[in-house]
Protein backbone atom coordinates (compact mmCIF):
# COMPACT_ATOMS: atom_id res chain seq x y z
CA UNK A 1 0.00 0.00 0.00
CA UNK A 2 2.34 2.80 -1.54
CA UNK A 3 -0.13 5.85 -0.46
CA UNK A 4 -0.33 4.81 3.00
CA UNK A 5 3.45 4.76 3.07
CA UNK A 6 3.82 7.70 2.06
CA UNK A 7 1.91 9.73 4.46
CA UNK A 8 3.13 7.19 7.07
CA UNK A 9 6.14 9.46 6.98
CA UNK A 10 4.70 12.52 7.06
CA UNK A 11 2.93 11.89 10.44
CA UNK A 12 5.26 12.43 13.89
CA UNK A 13 4.49 9.73 16.73
CA UNK A 14 6.07 12.61 19.11
CA UNK A 15 3.17 14.99 18.51
CA UNK A 16 0.85 14.59 21.06
CA UNK A 17 -3.00 16.46 21.41
CA UNK A 18 -2.62 18.34 24.46
CA UNK A 19 -5.02 16.08 26.84
CA UNK A 20 -2.22 13.28 25.70
CA UNK A 21 0.24 15.26 27.12
CA UNK A 22 -1.31 16.36 30.10
CA UNK A 23 -2.18 12.26 30.85
CA UNK A 24 1.33 11.75 30.44
CA UNK A 25 2.70 14.99 32.73
CA UNK A 26 0.18 13.62 35.31
CA UNK A 27 1.46 9.72 34.83
CA UNK A 28 4.95 11.09 35.76
CA UNK A 29 3.79 12.87 38.50
CA UNK A 30 2.80 9.88 40.04
CA UNK A 31 5.16 7.68 42.01
CA UNK A 32 7.22 5.41 40.76
CA UNK A 33 6.15 1.49 41.28
CA UNK A 34 8.71 -0.21 40.03
CA UNK A 35 11.81 0.86 39.13
CA UNK A 36 14.99 -0.97 37.14
CA UNK A 37 18.96 -0.01 37.48
CA UNK A 38 21.73 -1.03 36.00
CA UNK A 39 19.70 -4.60 35.31
CA UNK A 40 22.24 -7.38 33.21
CA UNK A 41 21.92 -10.51 32.62
CA UNK A 42 24.15 -12.98 31.63
CA UNK A 43 23.59 -16.97 30.89
CA UNK A 44 26.67 -19.71 30.87
CA UNK A 45 25.43 -21.64 27.94
CA UNK A 46 27.80 -24.80 25.88
CA UNK A 47 29.52 -21.85 24.05
CA UNK A 48 30.39 -19.61 26.60
CA UNK A 49 28.52 -16.53 28.25
CA UNK A 50 25.56 -15.21 26.51
CA UNK A 51 24.51 -11.43 27.96
CA UNK A 52 20.75 -11.46 27.46
CA UNK A 53 20.27 -8.44 28.84
CA UNK A 54 22.88 -5.54 29.28
CA UNK A 55 22.55 -2.15 30.89
CA UNK A 56 18.89 -1.81 31.50
CA UNK A 57 16.98 1.49 33.19
CA UNK A 58 14.00 2.63 33.73
CA UNK A 59 10.88 3.38 35.56
CA UNK A 60 7.26 2.57 35.42
CA UNK A 61 4.49 4.74 37.52
CA UNK A 62 2.09 3.84 39.59
CA UNK A 63 -0.97 2.73 37.57
CA UNK A 64 0.80 3.21 34.09
CA UNK A 65 0.33 0.47 31.56
CA UNK A 66 3.98 -0.67 30.12
CA UNK A 67 4.46 -2.88 26.89
CA UNK A 68 7.94 -4.17 26.24
CA UNK A 69 8.42 -5.29 23.11
CA UNK A 70 11.03 -6.45 20.98
CA UNK A 71 12.59 -9.47 18.29
CA UNK A 72 12.42 -12.82 19.37
CA UNK A 73 15.20 -13.73 21.44
CA UNK A 74 15.92 -10.29 22.17
CA UNK A 75 15.47 -10.79 26.15
CA UNK A 76 11.94 -9.96 27.19
CA UNK A 77 10.89 -13.07 29.30
CA UNK A 78 14.47 -12.94 30.92
CA UNK A 79 13.50 -9.16 31.68
CA UNK A 80 10.31 -10.03 33.29
CA UNK A 81 11.51 -13.23 34.71
CA UNK A 82 14.14 -10.81 36.93
CA UNK A 83 11.44 -8.56 37.59
CA UNK A 84 9.24 -11.27 38.85
CA UNK A 85 12.58 -12.77 41.10
CA UNK A 86 12.13 -16.14 39.05
CA UNK A 87 15.62 -15.27 37.83
CA UNK A 88 18.49 -13.31 39.47
CA UNK A 89 20.53 -10.35 37.81
CA UNK A 90 23.84 -10.75 37.20
CA UNK A 91 24.36 -7.21 37.75
CA UNK A 92 21.64 -4.33 39.02
CA UNK A 93 18.22 -4.39 40.93
CA UNK A 94 15.37 -4.05 40.79
CA UNK A 95 13.29 -1.96 42.94
CA UNK A 96 9.70 -2.11 43.97
CA UNK A 97 8.36 1.04 45.78
CA UNK A 98 11.99 2.25 46.74
CA UNK A 99 12.50 -1.54 47.90
CA UNK A 100 14.95 -3.84 46.41
CA UNK A 101 13.10 -7.02 45.08
CA UNK A 102 14.50 -10.08 45.54
CA UNK A 103 12.77 -13.80 44.91
CA UNK A 104 9.70 -14.12 44.09
CA UNK A 105 6.78 -12.34 46.61
CA UNK A 106 3.46 -12.06 45.83
CA UNK A 107 3.28 -8.23 45.27
CA UNK A 108 4.70 -8.82 42.50
CA UNK A 109 1.79 -10.93 40.31
CA UNK A 110 2.88 -12.88 37.47
CA UNK A 111 0.36 -14.56 33.91
CA UNK A 112 2.45 -16.64 31.87
CA UNK A 113 2.26 -17.24 28.28
CA UNK A 114 1.42 -20.92 29.08
CA UNK A 115 -1.47 -22.49 30.74
CA UNK A 116 -1.11 -22.43 34.59
CA UNK A 117 -4.15 -23.00 36.44
CA UNK A 118 -3.78 -25.85 38.76
CA UNK A 119 -5.39 -28.59 36.89
CA UNK A 120 -7.04 -30.15 40.40
CA UNK A 121 -8.41 -27.36 41.58
CA UNK A 122 -11.62 -25.64 40.32
CA UNK A 123 -11.74 -21.63 39.21
CA UNK A 124 -12.90 -20.66 42.61
CA UNK A 125 -10.06 -22.69 43.88
CA UNK A 126 -7.08 -21.50 41.45
CA UNK A 127 -8.08 -17.59 42.37
CA UNK A 128 -8.02 -18.08 46.26
CA UNK A 129 -4.41 -19.96 45.68
CA UNK A 130 -2.25 -16.75 46.79
CA UNK A 131 -4.35 -15.78 50.11
CA UNK A 132 -4.61 -19.63 51.23
CA UNK A 133 -0.80 -19.87 51.06
CA UNK A 134 -0.56 -16.71 52.89
CA UNK A 135 -2.77 -18.21 55.80
CA UNK A 136 -6.38 -16.58 54.57
CA UNK A 137 -9.86 -18.60 54.25
CA UNK A 138 -13.29 -18.43 55.31
CA UNK A 139 -16.24 -17.25 53.68
CA UNK A 140 -14.56 -14.01 53.58
CA UNK A 141 -12.12 -15.04 50.81
CA UNK A 142 -14.20 -17.02 48.85
CA UNK A 143 -16.83 -13.72 48.48
CA UNK A 144 -13.88 -11.99 47.18
CA UNK A 145 -12.88 -14.35 44.86
CA UNK A 146 -16.39 -14.71 43.56
CA UNK A 147 -15.68 -10.90 43.19
CA UNK A 148 -12.38 -11.32 40.99
CA UNK A 149 -13.96 -14.31 39.04
CA UNK A 150 -16.82 -11.77 37.97
CA UNK A 151 -14.68 -8.98 36.97
CA UNK A 152 -13.37 -11.36 34.41
CA UNK A 153 -16.62 -12.15 33.34
CA UNK A 154 -16.41 -15.78 34.88
CA UNK A 155 -19.58 -16.14 37.47
CA UNK A 156 -20.68 -19.00 35.41
CA UNK A 157 -17.69 -21.23 35.60
CA UNK A 158 -16.41 -20.73 39.75
CA UNK A 159 -16.56 -24.88 40.14
CA UNK A 160 -15.24 -25.77 36.77
CA UNK A 161 -11.80 -27.40 36.21
CA UNK A 162 -9.46 -25.51 33.84
CA UNK A 163 -9.93 -28.29 31.18
CA UNK A 164 -13.67 -26.98 30.83
CA UNK A 165 -12.48 -23.83 29.94
CA UNK A 166 -11.87 -22.25 26.56
CA UNK A 167 -7.85 -20.69 26.18
CA UNK A 168 -9.31 -17.09 26.85
CA UNK A 169 -10.98 -18.04 29.84
CA UNK A 170 -8.48 -20.29 31.20
CA UNK A 171 -6.01 -16.61 30.81
CA UNK A 172 -8.88 -14.65 32.36
CA UNK A 173 -8.51 -17.12 35.72
CA UNK A 174 -5.10 -16.56 35.39
CA UNK A 175 -5.39 -12.83 35.70
CA UNK A 176 -7.84 -13.09 38.22
CA UNK A 177 -5.82 -15.54 40.56
CA UNK A 178 -3.01 -13.22 40.17
CA UNK A 179 -5.06 -9.89 40.96
CA UNK A 180 -6.34 -11.65 43.99
CA UNK A 181 -3.35 -11.37 45.62
CA UNK A 182 -3.54 -7.76 45.81
CA UNK A 183 -0.09 -6.52 43.99
CA UNK A 184 1.35 -3.99 43.47
CA UNK A 185 2.34 -4.64 39.24
CA UNK A 186 0.86 -6.90 37.30
CA UNK A 187 3.79 -8.74 34.80
CA UNK A 188 2.79 -10.41 31.84
CA UNK A 189 4.52 -12.26 29.76
CA UNK A 190 2.57 -12.58 26.32
CA UNK A 191 -0.43 -13.68 28.25
CA UNK A 192 -2.56 -13.43 24.86
CA UNK A 193 -0.16 -14.91 22.72
CA UNK A 194 -1.38 -18.47 22.44
CA UNK A 195 -4.80 -17.23 21.26
CA UNK A 196 -6.27 -16.82 18.25
CA UNK A 197 -6.80 -13.30 16.56
CA UNK A 198 -10.69 -12.97 17.92
CA UNK A 199 -10.26 -14.01 21.28
CA UNK A 200 -7.27 -12.07 21.45
CA UNK A 201 -8.73 -8.61 21.10
CA UNK A 202 -11.54 -9.52 23.14
CA UNK A 203 -9.07 -10.25 25.63
CA UNK A 204 -7.50 -6.81 25.38
CA UNK A 205 -10.34 -4.56 25.52
CA UNK A 206 -11.16 -6.74 29.09
CA UNK A 207 -7.44 -5.90 30.47
CA UNK A 208 -8.10 -2.42 29.46
CA UNK A 209 -11.46 -2.52 31.55
CA UNK A 210 -10.28 -4.03 34.24
CA UNK A 211 -6.77 -1.78 34.54
CA UNK A 212 -9.33 1.07 34.95
CA UNK A 213 -11.56 -0.37 36.99
CA UNK A 214 -8.14 -0.97 39.66
CA UNK A 215 -5.49 0.31 41.38
CA UNK A 216 -2.92 -1.77 39.27
CA UNK A 217 0.14 -1.28 37.56
CA UNK A 218 1.09 -3.60 34.51
CA UNK A 219 4.05 -4.48 32.64
CA UNK A 220 2.76 -6.35 29.82
CA UNK A 221 5.18 -8.29 27.13
CA UNK A 222 4.46 -8.78 23.19
CA UNK A 223 5.68 -9.32 20.24
CA UNK A 224 2.32 -7.66 18.41
CA UNK A 225 2.40 -3.97 17.25
CA UNK A 226 -1.16 -3.32 17.69
CA UNK A 227 -1.53 -4.68 20.60
CA UNK A 228 1.41 -2.88 22.17
CA UNK A 229 0.47 0.03 20.89
CA UNK A 230 -3.22 -0.33 21.85
CA UNK A 231 -2.92 -1.04 25.45
CA UNK A 232 0.14 0.63 26.20
CA UNK A 233 0.62 4.23 27.61
CA UNK A 234 4.64 3.97 26.94
CA UNK A 235 6.04 1.12 25.25
CA UNK A 236 9.63 -0.23 26.00
CA UNK A 237 11.21 -1.49 23.00
CA UNK A 238 13.80 -3.57 22.76
CA UNK A 239 17.40 -4.36 20.98
CA UNK A 240 18.25 -7.77 20.40
CA UNK A 241 22.43 -8.95 21.36
CA UNK A 242 22.59 -8.33 23.97
CA UNK A 243 19.20 -7.02 24.64
CA UNK A 244 18.91 -3.10 25.98
CA UNK A 245 16.61 -0.55 25.71
CA UNK A 246 16.33 0.96 22.30
CA UNK A 247 13.51 4.06 22.86
CA UNK A 248 10.80 4.53 25.23
CA UNK A 249 7.84 5.39 22.75
CA UNK A 250 4.85 7.21 24.67
CA UNK A 251 1.97 6.34 22.76
CA UNK A 252 -0.06 9.40 21.67
CA UNK A 253 -3.35 7.87 20.82
CA UNK A 254 -5.78 9.16 23.56
CA UNK A 255 -7.88 6.79 26.46
CA UNK A 256 -10.18 5.40 26.80
CA UNK A 257 -9.01 2.83 23.53
CA UNK A 258 -11.08 1.33 21.39
CA UNK A 259 -10.67 -0.95 18.00
CA UNK A 260 -11.72 1.61 15.72
CA UNK A 261 -8.34 3.67 16.87
CA UNK A 262 -6.34 1.54 15.21
CA UNK A 263 -6.70 3.30 11.97
CA UNK A 264 -6.07 6.92 13.35
CA UNK A 265 -3.19 8.79 12.38
CA UNK A 266 -1.26 8.67 15.97
CA UNK A 267 -1.99 4.85 16.10
CA UNK A 268 -0.50 4.51 12.63
CA UNK A 269 2.47 6.47 13.10
CA UNK A 270 2.86 4.99 16.84
CA UNK A 271 3.31 1.71 14.71
CA UNK A 272 5.63 2.72 12.31
CA UNK A 273 7.51 3.62 14.86
CA UNK A 274 7.56 0.64 16.47
CA UNK A 275 8.26 -1.21 13.17
CA UNK A 276 10.91 0.58 11.93
CA UNK A 277 12.86 -0.71 15.52
CA UNK A 278 12.20 -3.50 15.26
CA UNK A 279 12.40 -4.09 11.79
CA UNK A 280 15.59 -1.75 10.77
CA UNK A 281 15.00 -1.65 6.88
CA UNK A 282 17.95 -3.83 5.95
CA UNK A 283 20.76 -2.40 3.56
CA UNK A 284 21.18 -5.38 1.34
CA UNK A 285 16.90 -5.94 -0.26
CA UNK A 286 18.61 -9.44 -1.52
CA UNK A 287 18.74 -11.28 2.07
CA UNK A 288 15.52 -10.79 2.12
CA UNK A 289 14.88 -12.68 -0.83
CA UNK A 290 14.73 -16.32 -0.82
CA UNK A 291 16.23 -18.16 -3.71
CA UNK A 292 13.98 -20.82 -4.51
CA UNK A 293 13.59 -22.24 -8.01
CA UNK A 294 10.53 -22.28 -10.50
CA UNK A 295 9.13 -25.32 -9.92
CA UNK A 296 5.53 -24.71 -11.66
CA UNK A 297 4.62 -24.60 -15.29
CA UNK A 298 4.88 -21.61 -17.04
CA UNK A 299 1.55 -19.84 -17.46
CA UNK A 300 0.18 -20.22 -14.40
CA UNK A 301 1.32 -16.72 -13.07
CA UNK A 302 0.16 -15.79 -9.44
CA UNK A 303 1.40 -12.19 -9.16
CA UNK B 1 -18.65 -43.42 16.03
CA UNK B 2 -16.56 -45.93 15.89
CA UNK B 3 -13.86 -46.56 14.15
CA UNK B 4 -12.41 -50.17 14.69
CA UNK B 5 -10.35 -50.98 11.06
CA UNK B 6 -9.20 -47.20 10.68
CA UNK B 7 -5.96 -45.74 11.50
CA UNK B 8 -5.80 -44.25 15.28
CA UNK B 9 -9.10 -45.20 15.11
CA UNK B 10 -11.55 -44.33 18.22
CA UNK B 11 -13.85 -47.33 19.78
CA UNK B 12 -17.09 -47.07 21.47
CA UNK B 13 -17.39 -48.76 24.96
CA UNK B 14 -19.33 -51.80 23.21
CA UNK B 15 -16.55 -52.34 20.54
CA UNK B 16 -14.23 -52.48 23.32
CA UNK B 17 -15.68 -55.02 25.58
CA UNK B 18 -16.83 -57.31 22.90
CA UNK B 19 -13.29 -57.18 21.62
CA UNK B 20 -12.10 -58.00 25.54
CA UNK B 21 -14.31 -60.90 25.62
CA UNK B 22 -13.96 -62.41 22.38
CA UNK B 23 -9.94 -62.67 23.75
CA UNK B 24 -11.05 -64.50 26.32
CA UNK B 25 -13.25 -66.78 24.62
CA UNK B 26 -11.18 -67.64 22.39
CA UNK B 27 -8.13 -68.46 25.03
CA UNK B 28 -10.22 -70.64 26.64
CA UNK B 29 -11.44 -72.04 23.10
CA UNK B 30 -8.24 -72.98 22.38
CA UNK B 31 -7.34 -74.10 25.71
CA UNK B 32 -10.41 -76.48 25.98
CA UNK B 33 -10.10 -78.06 22.77
CA UNK B 34 -6.38 -78.97 23.33
CA UNK B 35 -6.90 -80.36 26.51
CA UNK B 36 -10.12 -82.32 25.64
CA UNK B 37 -8.57 -83.34 21.98
CA UNK B 38 -6.06 -85.91 23.57
CA UNK B 39 -3.34 -83.89 22.08
CA UNK B 40 -2.29 -83.53 25.47
CA UNK B 41 -1.52 -86.00 28.66
CA UNK B 42 -4.64 -84.47 30.39
CA UNK B 43 -2.66 -84.75 33.61
CA UNK B 44 -0.44 -82.01 32.29
CA UNK B 45 -2.91 -80.04 30.73
CA UNK B 46 -6.16 -79.90 32.47
CA UNK B 47 -9.25 -78.58 30.95
CA UNK B 48 -10.26 -75.32 32.09
CA UNK B 49 -13.52 -76.56 33.72
CA UNK B 50 -10.71 -78.80 35.87
CA UNK B 51 -9.16 -76.39 36.59
CA UNK B 52 -12.45 -74.57 38.14
CA UNK B 53 -13.15 -77.61 40.08
CA UNK B 54 -10.17 -77.91 41.13
CA UNK B 55 -10.27 -74.53 42.44
CA UNK B 56 -13.25 -74.55 43.82
CA UNK B 57 -12.23 -78.11 45.69
CA UNK B 58 -9.30 -76.20 47.05
CA UNK B 59 -11.45 -73.47 48.80
CA UNK B 60 -13.94 -76.33 50.31
CA UNK B 61 -11.92 -78.47 51.30
CA UNK B 62 -8.42 -77.60 52.11
CA UNK B 63 -8.73 -74.38 53.22
CA UNK B 64 -7.05 -72.45 50.85
CA UNK B 65 -9.32 -69.08 51.79
CA UNK B 66 -5.98 -69.09 54.31
CA UNK B 67 -3.64 -69.02 51.62
CA UNK B 68 -4.95 -66.11 49.50
CA UNK B 69 -5.17 -64.25 52.61
CA UNK B 70 -2.05 -64.63 53.88
CA UNK B 71 -0.73 -64.06 50.13
CA UNK B 72 -2.25 -60.85 50.18
CA UNK B 73 -1.46 -59.59 53.12
CA UNK B 74 2.08 -60.42 52.28
CA UNK B 75 1.86 -58.62 49.08
CA UNK B 76 0.01 -55.82 50.31
CA UNK B 77 2.07 -55.42 53.90
CA UNK B 78 5.55 -55.24 51.73
CA UNK B 79 4.00 -53.02 49.08
CA UNK B 80 2.85 -50.47 52.15
CA UNK B 81 6.80 -50.61 53.65
CA UNK B 82 8.03 -49.76 50.54
CA UNK B 83 6.11 -47.03 49.42
CA UNK B 84 5.97 -45.46 53.08
CA UNK B 85 10.06 -45.47 52.35
CA UNK B 86 10.31 -44.62 48.41
CA UNK B 87 7.62 -42.31 48.51
CA UNK B 88 9.26 -38.96 50.05
CA UNK B 89 12.79 -40.59 48.80
CA UNK B 90 11.11 -39.87 45.35
CA UNK B 91 9.67 -36.17 45.74
CA UNK B 92 12.53 -35.58 47.69
CA UNK B 93 14.97 -36.59 45.24
CA UNK B 94 12.74 -35.00 42.28
CA UNK B 95 12.49 -31.98 44.05
CA UNK B 96 16.01 -30.89 45.23
CA UNK B 97 19.45 -31.99 42.91
CA UNK B 98 21.33 -32.62 46.02
CA UNK B 99 19.10 -35.41 47.02
CA UNK B 100 18.86 -36.81 43.91
CA UNK B 101 22.62 -36.62 43.09
CA UNK B 102 23.35 -37.90 46.61
CA UNK B 103 20.31 -41.17 46.80
CA UNK B 104 20.38 -41.64 43.00
CA UNK B 105 24.18 -43.17 42.57
CA UNK B 106 22.72 -45.54 45.32
CA UNK B 107 19.47 -46.50 43.69
CA UNK B 108 20.39 -46.87 40.20
CA UNK B 109 23.06 -49.54 40.32
CA UNK B 110 20.67 -51.33 42.92
CA UNK B 111 17.92 -51.62 40.33
CA UNK B 112 19.96 -54.13 38.00
CA UNK B 113 20.70 -56.43 41.11
CA UNK B 114 18.04 -59.41 41.08
CA UNK B 115 15.69 -59.35 43.67
CA UNK B 116 15.96 -63.20 43.90
CA UNK B 117 19.69 -63.28 44.09
CA UNK B 118 19.02 -62.06 47.47
CA UNK B 119 16.98 -64.82 48.89
CA UNK B 120 20.16 -67.15 50.34
CA UNK B 121 21.14 -63.85 52.09
CA UNK B 122 17.71 -63.11 53.07
CA UNK B 123 17.32 -66.81 55.02
CA UNK B 124 20.76 -66.29 56.64
CA UNK B 125 19.62 -62.78 57.76
CA UNK B 126 16.02 -63.14 58.79
CA UNK B 127 15.66 -67.24 58.53
CA UNK B 128 11.99 -68.88 57.10
CA UNK B 129 9.86 -66.66 58.70
CA UNK B 130 7.69 -63.83 57.28
CA UNK B 131 10.08 -61.40 57.30
CA UNK B 132 12.12 -62.93 54.67
CA UNK B 133 9.38 -62.92 52.56
CA UNK B 134 8.00 -59.38 53.35
CA UNK B 135 11.80 -58.49 52.89
CA UNK B 136 12.13 -60.06 49.64
CA UNK B 137 8.93 -58.50 48.29
CA UNK B 138 10.06 -55.28 49.22
CA UNK B 139 13.25 -55.42 47.83
CA UNK B 140 11.68 -56.64 44.43
CA UNK B 141 10.20 -53.15 43.97
CA UNK B 142 11.96 -50.57 46.01
CA UNK B 143 14.46 -49.33 43.69
CA UNK B 144 12.13 -48.85 40.62
CA UNK B 145 9.64 -47.49 42.87
CA UNK B 146 12.26 -44.90 44.42
CA UNK B 147 13.26 -43.99 40.49
CA UNK B 148 9.97 -44.01 38.98
CA UNK B 149 7.93 -41.44 41.70
CA UNK B 150 10.95 -39.38 41.53
CA UNK B 151 10.63 -38.85 37.36
CA UNK B 152 6.68 -38.66 38.31
CA UNK B 153 7.57 -35.58 40.56
CA UNK B 154 10.05 -34.23 38.42
CA UNK B 155 7.27 -34.68 35.85
CA UNK B 156 5.27 -31.81 37.45
CA UNK B 157 5.60 -28.75 34.90
CA UNK B 158 7.93 -25.73 36.13
CA UNK B 159 5.15 -23.16 35.06
CA UNK B 160 3.22 -23.98 37.69
CA UNK B 161 5.98 -24.57 40.52
CA UNK B 162 7.19 -20.57 39.39
CA UNK B 163 3.03 -19.65 39.61
CA UNK B 164 2.90 -20.82 43.05
CA UNK B 165 5.88 -18.99 44.24
CA UNK B 166 4.68 -15.66 42.56
CA UNK B 167 1.80 -16.36 43.97
CA UNK B 168 3.51 -16.24 47.37
CA UNK B 169 3.59 -19.94 48.57
CA UNK B 170 6.50 -20.73 50.61
CA UNK B 171 9.05 -23.84 49.68
CA UNK B 172 6.58 -26.46 52.16
CA UNK B 173 3.55 -25.00 50.72
CA UNK B 174 4.88 -25.80 47.14
CA UNK B 175 6.02 -29.44 47.79
CA UNK B 176 2.74 -29.96 49.88
CA UNK B 177 0.18 -28.13 47.19
CA UNK B 178 1.50 -28.19 44.32
CA UNK B 179 4.58 -30.45 43.94
CA UNK B 180 2.56 -33.89 45.23
CA UNK B 181 -0.79 -33.01 44.75
CA UNK B 182 0.45 -32.34 40.83
CA UNK B 183 2.40 -35.51 40.43
CA UNK B 184 -0.72 -37.63 42.72
CA UNK B 185 -1.93 -39.22 39.66
CA UNK B 186 1.18 -40.44 38.39
CA UNK B 187 2.06 -41.89 41.42
CA UNK B 188 -1.04 -43.65 41.54
CA UNK B 189 -0.26 -44.86 38.40
CA UNK B 190 3.04 -45.85 39.35
CA UNK B 191 1.86 -48.00 42.30
CA UNK B 192 -0.41 -49.54 40.46
CA UNK B 193 1.92 -50.87 38.13
CA UNK B 194 4.18 -51.59 40.95
CA UNK B 195 2.20 -53.44 42.60
CA UNK B 196 1.84 -56.06 39.27
CA UNK B 197 5.27 -56.75 39.65
CA UNK B 198 5.18 -57.42 43.77
CA UNK B 199 2.78 -60.27 42.98
CA UNK B 200 5.74 -61.87 40.57
CA UNK B 201 7.60 -62.01 43.42
CA UNK B 202 5.13 -63.53 45.56
CA UNK B 203 5.37 -66.72 43.95
CA UNK B 204 9.54 -66.25 44.54
CA UNK B 205 9.35 -65.41 47.87
CA UNK B 206 6.89 -68.35 48.88
CA UNK B 207 8.39 -71.13 46.97
CA UNK B 208 11.47 -71.29 48.93
CA UNK B 209 10.70 -72.55 52.28
CA UNK B 210 6.84 -71.28 52.97
CA UNK B 211 3.62 -73.47 54.46
CA UNK B 212 1.44 -70.67 53.56
CA UNK B 213 0.19 -68.59 50.99
CA UNK B 214 -0.41 -69.80 46.90
CA UNK B 215 3.18 -70.25 46.21
CA UNK B 216 2.97 -72.85 48.84
CA UNK B 217 -0.06 -74.47 47.96
CA UNK B 218 1.29 -74.59 44.32
CA UNK B 219 4.79 -76.31 45.17
CA UNK B 220 2.66 -79.07 47.25
CA UNK B 221 1.17 -79.85 44.31
CA UNK B 222 3.67 -80.00 42.44
CA UNK B 223 4.87 -83.05 44.26
CA UNK B 224 1.72 -84.63 43.27
CA UNK B 225 1.66 -83.52 40.13
CA UNK B 226 -1.65 -81.67 40.88
CA UNK B 227 -1.56 -79.61 37.52
CA UNK B 228 -4.99 -78.88 37.97
CA UNK B 229 -4.09 -77.07 41.57
CA UNK B 230 -1.21 -75.26 39.88
CA UNK B 231 -3.24 -73.64 37.40
CA UNK B 232 -6.04 -72.79 39.94
CA UNK B 233 -3.09 -71.09 42.23
CA UNK B 234 -1.73 -69.49 38.67
CA UNK B 235 -5.76 -68.23 38.24
CA UNK B 236 -6.10 -66.87 41.63
CA UNK B 237 -2.74 -65.10 41.32
CA UNK B 238 -4.19 -63.18 37.73
CA UNK B 239 -7.50 -62.52 39.34
CA UNK B 240 -6.78 -60.79 42.93
CA UNK B 241 -3.93 -58.74 40.62
CA UNK B 242 -6.31 -58.05 38.06
CA UNK B 243 -9.03 -56.98 40.88
CA UNK B 244 -6.41 -54.72 42.70
CA UNK B 245 -5.59 -53.32 39.20
CA UNK B 246 -9.08 -52.40 38.52
CA UNK B 247 -9.35 -51.03 42.35
CA UNK B 248 -6.99 -48.48 42.09
CA UNK B 249 -7.89 -47.63 38.37
CA UNK B 250 -10.94 -46.91 40.15
CA UNK B 251 -9.45 -45.19 43.01
CA UNK B 252 -8.31 -42.95 40.60
CA UNK B 253 -11.25 -42.20 38.69
CA UNK B 254 -12.94 -41.56 41.64
CA UNK B 255 -10.64 -38.83 43.05
CA UNK B 256 -9.77 -37.13 40.32
CA UNK B 257 -12.30 -35.98 38.52
CA UNK B 258 -9.92 -33.26 36.29
CA UNK B 259 -8.08 -36.35 34.65
CA UNK B 260 -11.73 -38.03 33.63
CA UNK B 261 -11.58 -36.30 29.99
CA UNK B 262 -9.06 -38.34 28.63
CA UNK B 263 -7.28 -35.09 27.87
CA UNK B 264 -4.84 -33.30 30.39
CA UNK B 265 -4.03 -29.75 30.92
N1 LIG C 1 18.28 -20.39 30.84
C1 LIG C 1 18.97 -19.89 29.81
N2 LIG C 1 20.22 -20.32 29.53
C2 LIG C 1 20.91 -19.84 28.49
N3 LIG C 1 20.45 -18.89 27.67
C3 LIG C 1 19.23 -18.41 27.88
C4 LIG C 1 18.42 -18.89 28.95
N4 LIG C 1 17.23 -18.24 28.92
C5 LIG C 1 17.31 -17.40 27.87
N5 LIG C 1 18.49 -17.49 27.26
C6 LIG C 1 18.94 -16.69 26.09
O1 LIG C 1 18.68 -15.35 26.37
C7 LIG C 1 18.17 -14.69 25.22
C8 LIG C 1 16.86 -14.04 25.55
O2 LIG C 1 15.86 -15.02 25.76
P1 LIG C 1 14.37 -14.66 26.13
O3 LIG C 1 13.63 -15.93 26.32
O4 LIG C 1 14.38 -13.71 27.25
O5 LIG C 1 13.88 -13.95 24.80
P2 LIG C 1 12.44 -13.39 24.43
O6 LIG C 1 12.60 -11.98 24.02
O7 LIG C 1 11.48 -13.67 25.52
O8 LIG C 1 12.08 -14.28 23.16
P3 LIG C 1 10.64 -14.76 22.66
O9 LIG C 1 10.00 -13.62 21.93
O10 LIG C 1 10.98 -15.87 21.71
O11 LIG C 1 9.86 -15.21 23.83
C9 LIG C 1 18.07 -15.73 24.13
O12 LIG C 1 19.18 -15.59 23.28
C10 LIG C 1 18.13 -17.03 24.86
O13 LIG C 1 18.77 -18.00 24.08
MG1 LIG D 1 9.63 -14.90 25.72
Amino acid sequence: MPPAALQINDLDYRKQSPEVADRFRRMKERPVVLSVRGLEKTFDSHEGPVTALKGLDFDVYRREFMCVIGQSGCGKSTLIRMLAGLEYPTEGEVLLDGNPAKGPCPDRGMVFQAYTLFPWLTVKQNVMFGPKMAGRGGVELEQEARQWIDMVGLSKFENSYPYQLSGGMKQRVAIARALANQPRILLMDEPFGALDAQTRCQMQSYLLQIWQKIDITILFITHDLDEAVYLADRILVLKANPGRIDEIIEVPVPRPRDMDQMISPEFIATKHRVNTLIHPPTEDPKEEKLSIPRLTPVGDDVD
Amino acid sequence: MSRPFQLRGSLSPGWKIGLAAGAWVLFFAIWHSLAVSGWANPRLLPSPLAVCRALAELFAEHGFAKDVLKSLNRVLLSFLIATAVALPLGILMGSFSVAENFINPLVSPFRYLPAPSFVPLLLMWLGTGENQKIALLFLGVIWFLITLLMDNTKAVRIELIETAQTLGAKPAQILRSVIFRSALPQYLDTLRQMLAVSWTYLVIAEIVAATDGIGAMMMRAKRFVRVDDIMAGILVIGVLGFVLDLLLRGLRWWAFPYLRTGKET
